[in-house]
């Protein structure tokens, strides 16, 4: 069939919708115009993000857009050819991975800023060269099953947002377990002033004062959706499986600020893993759990 | 990774100058490397950059004494 033809019968069949509906067409060659030019220019999908059906995060960081009204970048690199820094900003809501391996230039580049899209300027931050955790390797992306990923060894980033008293966590993570203790998620003062998510061969721990902790079964070196909801109860899902309940667990008075990959920026409890999206609430999410991890896993594939 | 130990920490704040100005940093990064502090208190390192060489005492890697972990389990 011929373009004549395919528009003749688009035309036709949009007349008998309009005379189905009551109406009447005077003019086929006007609307043969009208028809191509809708079928031309669709109007687009409007983007919707995590955060704009899930709204009131704390802190958001992401290697894909979470609202569609931030405007901000994604992350800021530094690369290993000389020391240049760069923000990289989002193309098609995901981290813009051209624009990031054209300014690599062939090394390695290292994330400085992890660019918070919640909107209250909680930007992580590493001001240390060699404790940076890297986003390119030899000039190209670090990816986690095809989707951008930010490699931690011994690397952490400190974030401007204050512990929380009650919260909801979420994060994409893998490790390998090549440490003893492997930090996500920590505090920047002190080993025992709030809830700590750490790895502890071979499995997930929440440990929330001195030398307490709860853990559950036995995990794999793979990628997991992990996340956590403090409300005076404790709680911790793994791939949307409950993994941690324990009530009423005691939380000292949360200073200071949270760390990514660390706590108290020590070494001997830093990631050796990636990461590819932190968001925290400052509330009790439990009614929404089950939606925000469908996001999560819809877009990472995880489980 | 090699470290640079000395018990003057003066001695390791220097080289960590001396990488961060020849490496030009800006922007976010503002320093090379920091300081490890020995649980003595007497000891302290600073990880070696392959390019930039000092009068310091060089260790091919820290011992776990240099790192304890306070979590007992």
């Amino acid at each position: 069939m011929g373009g004549g033809g395919i528009w003749a019968k688009y035309v036709n069949d949009f007349k008998a919708r309009v005379i189905a509906d009551g109406g009447t067409m005077e003019s086929p060659s006007c609307a043969k115009s009208d028809v191509k030019f809708l079928v031309q220019n669709p109007e687009p999908v409007a983007f919707t993000g995590l955060l704009n059906d899930y709204s009131g995060a704390a802190a958001a960081y992401s290697l894909r857009l979470l609202d569609n009204t931030y405007t901000g970048n994604a992350i800021k690199v530094r690369r290993a050819s000389d020391n240049a820094e760069q923000d990289i900003a989002f193309s098609n809501n995901e981290l813009d991975t051209a624009t990031l391996e054209t300014f690599a230039s062939g090394t390695d580049a290292f994330v400085t800023t992890w660019y918070d899209q919640s909107g209250n300027g909680n930007d992580a931050t590493q001001t240390t060269a060699v404790t940076q955790p890297k986003i390119v390797s030899s000039g190209s992306t670090i990816l986690e099953n095809g989707k951008a990923a930010i490699e931690f060894d011994v690397d952490w980033l400190t974030t401007s947002y204050p512990l929380p008293s009650v919260f909801s966590a979420f994060n994409v993570v893998k490790t390998d377990f090549a440490n003893s203790f492997e930090t996500i998620i920590g505090s920047e003062l002190t080993f025992n002033d709030w809830i700590w998510h750490l790895f502890r061969p071979s499995s997930f721990r929440l440990r929330p004062k001195d030398s307490a902790y709860y853990s559950g079964a036995t995990l794999n070196a793979q990628k997991y959706l992990i996340n956590s909801i403090y409300n005076g109860d404790l709680n911790a899902y793994i791939d949307g499986n409950s993994y941690i309940s324990q009530s009423s667990v005691a939380l000292p008075s949360p200073s200071g600020n949270l760390q990514i990959g660390t706590t108290q920026s020590n070494v001997s409890y830093s990631l050796n893993g990636i990461l590819q999206e932190i968001i925290f609430y400052n509330s009790d999410q439990s009614s929404n759990r089950t939606g925000i991890e469908t996001n999560i896993n819809d877009f990472y594939s995880i489980y | 990774m090699a470290y640079y130990t000395s018990t003057t920490k003066a001695d390791l704040e220097a080289y960590n100058t001396l990488v961060t100005t020849g490496e030009g940093y800006n922007g976010t990064t503002t320093n090379w490397a920091t300081i490890v502090e020995h649980p003595n208190g007497l000891d302290f390192a600073i990880l070696k950059h392959d390019s930039y060489t000092a009068e310091l005492t060089e260790e091919e890697t820290l011992g776990a004494e240099w790192f304890p972990q306070n979590e007992i389990e």
